[in-house]
């Protein structure tokens, strides 16, 4: 089945003949069900470069999930490759991070000591104790939790545990950051707190994000790029550069909104 | 004109209801057996007016005290070796479901003989002492670990472990720093349990060739007719028991945040 697959005139001609950040080529995903194979997503070719932000828009069940997974490393693929600096990768990599849809903090660890969790595993570089000390406390800033560094988990509200599920992978300075719908199970307000937060980090730090999403807003707030994926199987569908500067009033980008929303219904009506 | 008079609500004394069933017990035990329409001395003897005195003499006289610290050394070596053992076991079956299937017809076997049944074996092959109790609380109190252990890291949540696996942890860094912890609740459970049964266990056991402990005492008391003493030592038996079930639940709730 062809698609059409546009993209702006407006690419960056230094980013198109440098290494993409993370490639990934060819990717399928399949699993076994009791009615047989499903494949989650197939020919998935993706490049994202350093210092952007792609977001991955798409339905329920389209694969989104399972292909930010695959990328991480966390589940293997059935076909193709996934390139980290041009290097094939299969697992899970340290300067990779990765934050889910829920908090995933260990309860019986304060805030701090969750982040220091990340941090003192053997595959990241050792730290003295000022260090790991300085290192958390950034973090901590980072995200804006001041004064809850001793909480624990169950002692904060879904925002709160996200933000610190976010500190715990910053402070490990990751080069690539994926996001599984990560401000989706958060109230409206709360989520758009998360988003003003999560584009300040991306501009401080520079720091090239892969995220899921199923929020059209989100996704125009925060991507420079924007791809929508069709489902049975999961594929890419279309794209579009956002090259307007950030922070974006949601009005102003009403005209890609309506494409994208257009796109989405024909994807949903799409014969699988 | 109001009264000034306390209401008769206010005066009334509160009594936590754990505390009525105490009461209760207490009644009962006291209408069975005192003396004051009694006439039998040996159903006197272990009523409670005599029991709190023997026990008073029995603490006074500093009789019992070894007696204690023998039979809890034995109950926490038995508990230490069971819980040594007991828990890496269980980790290891929580973590292969093979070696689980494998396993799991031959523990569930050996699991319901009672350890007693064990204690002339343990006799000929330990000798007199210490070493068989130690070996009977251990064999005892070795299934509650195995078990809630392996139930705990079967129900670690398997988004930690995900999250563990994202972060690069090592498989080493899982067990310890991630399943372990997440186990100590089950853990606490089993420890629970298997105090439960040691404590039960250690009476019979203590009453074969060993020279000192609660249920060597109470053999004692008996072969003296010493009725009321062998009340009082039930009673720190209960008591000691019970201190013991309530520390483990303080921490399972300190552990776990709660309450």
């Amino acid at each position: 089945m062809n698609q059409p697959l546009t993209t702006s005139s407006t690419d960056n001609p230094l980013q198109a003949t440098s290494i993409p950040l993370l490639a990934v080529q060819n990717l399928q995903k399949r699993y076994k069900t009791r009615q047989g194979t499903l494949t989650a997503f197939d020919g998935i070719d993706l490049q994202v470069q350093t210092g952007e932000v792609v977001c991955l828009l798409g339905a329920s069940g389209c694969g989104k999930s399972s292909l930010l997974a695959t990328i991480a490393g966390l589940q293997s693929a059935d076909r193709g490759e996934v390139y980290l600096q041009g290097r094939s990768v299969r697992q899970s990599q340290p300067q990779v991070g990765v934050v889910f849809q829920d908090p995933c903090l260990l309860p019986w660890l304060t805030v701090a000591q969750n982040i220091a969790f990340g941090l003192k595993l053997k595959h990241m570089p050792s730290l003295t104790r000022p260090e790991l000390r300085s290192r958390i406390a950034a973090a901590i800033d980072q995200v804006g939790l001041q004064g809850f560094e001793q909480s624990y988990p169950h002692q904060l509200s879904g925002g709160m545990a996200q933000r610190a599920a976010l500190a715990r992978t910053l402070a490990r300075r990751p080069q690539l950051l994926l996001l599984d719908e990560p401000f989706s199970a958060l109230d409206a307000i709360t989520r758009l707190d998360m988003q003003t937060l999560l584009l300040r980090i991306i501009a401080q730090q520079q720091t090239t994000v892969l995220m899921v999403t199923h929020d059209i807003d989100e996704a125009l707030l925060l991507g420079d790029r924007v791809v929508l994926m069709a489902r049975h199987p999961g594929r890419i569908y279309q794209e579009w550069q956002i090259t307007q500067p950030k922070p974006r009033l949601a009005h102003s980008l009403t005209e890609t909104r309506c494409a994208i929303l257009d796109a989405l219904s024909t994807v949903m009506t799409l014969p699988t | 004109m109001s009264s000034t008079l306390p209401s008769s609500s206010v005066l009334r004394f509160k009594l936590p209801l754990p505390l009525w069933g105490l009461m209760g017990g207490l009644g009962l035990w006291w209408l069975f057996t005192t003396p004051l329409w009694h006439t039998d001395p040996i159903v006197a003897d272990f009523s409670p007016e005599r029991t709190i005195a023997a026990l008073v003499q029995l603490f006074s006289h500093g009789v019992i005290f070894p007696h204690i610290t023998t039979s809890l050394r034995r109950v926490f070596v038995g508990l230490f070796a069971a819980l040594v053992i007991g828990v890496p076991l269980g980790v290891l079956l929580g973590l292969s479901r093979p070696l689980e299937q494998a396993t799991s017809a031959l523990f569930q076997f050996i699991r319901m003989i009672s350890p007693l049944s064990w204690m002339p074996l343990a006799v000929m092959a330990l000798g007199i002492g210490d070493l068989p109790v130690y070996f009977l609380l251990t064999v005892a109190a070795i299934w509650p670990f195995i078990l809630n252990t392996s139930a705990g890291v079967v129900a670690v949540n398997p988004r930690w472990l995900l999250l563990s696996r994202s972060l690069c942890a090592t498989r080493w860094e899982t067990i310890s720093q991630v399943i372990i912890p997440a186990i100590v609740p089950h853990l606490l459970t089993g420890m629970r349990l298997a105090i439960g049964i040691i404590w039960i266990v250690l009476v019979p056991a203590e009453m074969l060739g060993v020279s000192a402990g609660l249920g060597y005492y109470i053999l004692d008391t008996r072969d003296r007719l010493a009725y009321s003493e062998l009340m009082a030592v039930i009673l720190i038996i209960g008591l000691i028991g019970y201190g013991l079930d309530s520390v483990l639940r303080f921490a399972y709730q300190r552990w776990t945040h709660q309450g």
